[in-house]
């Protein structure tokens, strides 16, 4: 989904809830976890997993936060409860605060597995403004400011 | 909103690599935008994006590293609200499920207040 849904979400909200049809027992497989993937891109997002947090977090063997069909067939056995209760979203304190990258320069390629949390500072990035030479720092902004990410399809 | 909070604060549309690009796996049944290789491409995914939608809000373009994207893991697309004191004050689930402008709003609400 990208930008024309995010705008018209602007007036509406709560996407419909996918089946739970999977069986609660059993090895868990990936055609079973694939019913919660919703928009159908291949893999499961915590937003979409229906199921308890303890077995998304497990079946996210990287931390992404998504569960992938690769990810389901080299589950490894269950060896007891992990629960790490890793709240709202996976990999929390990762891929935060890692110093000056330049988005207009396409320095260092830095795959956040989370997203910056509420408190933290706003990663040191800076972005051209669309048909302008202007560059802004989201970085450096100092005014309330709302960012909205998102593509056409 | 951003017609009616555009004085108090700032919005960006940050325009990221195509969530269904046709020639990817998923392709969109709306649009057909391939994969951009270029900024030029992305700049011109956006500018007709922005165009048919007649989106007014201020729009960047996140580099061909996905640089921008990445560093707030906002794939497919995501909501955030930076402060005025440069830290974030709100970061919304991932889309496309998790986006949620309600919350977005309620959170911008209570920080302008």
């Amino acid at each position: 989904m990208g930008i024309a849904t995010s705008v018209a979400f602007a007036q509406q909200q709560k996407p419909s809830k996918p089946d739970q049809g999977g069986a609660k027992r059993g090895k868990p497989t990936w055609e079973r976890v694939s019913k919660h993937d919703t928009d159908k891109d291949g893999k499961v997002t915590k937003a979409e997993f229906k199921g308890p947090e303890m077995a998304f977090t497990r079946f996210d063997s990287n931390k992404d936060g998504a569960i992938t069909e690769e990810e389901m067939k080299n589950l490894a056995p269950r060896s007891g409860g992990k629960g790490e209760g890793k709240g709202e979203r996976g990999g929390k304190g990762k891929g935060e605060g890692k110093g000056e990258r330049g988005g207009k320069k396409g320095g260092q390629s830095q795959d956040a597995t989370s997203a910056p949390e509420v408190g933290a500072a706003a990663p040191q990035l800076k972005a051209q403004k669309l048909g302008s030479e202007e560059i802004v720092d989201l970085g450096k902004v100092n005014k309330t400011t709302v960012l909205i990410f998102g593509s056409y399809s | 909103m951003y017609e009616k909070h555009k004085d108090q604060a700032d919005f960006y549309l940050i325009y990221t690599k195509e969530a269904h690009a046709s020639d990817g796996n998923r392709p969109s049944s709306k649009v057909d935008i391939k994969t951009h290789t270029n900024i030029e491409e992305r700049a011109a995914a956006a500018s007709s994006c922005l165009a048919d939608l007649e989106i007014t809000i201020p729009t960047l373009l996140d580099d061909m590293n996905d640089t921008i994207a990445k560093a707030y893991a906002s794939h497919p697309d995501r909501l955030f609200i930076l402060g005025a004191d440069g830290k974030v004050a709100f970061s919304g689930e991932k889309g496309p499920h998790g986006f949620n402008p309600s919350a977005m709003k309620k959170a911008f609400d209570q920080i302008i207040q």
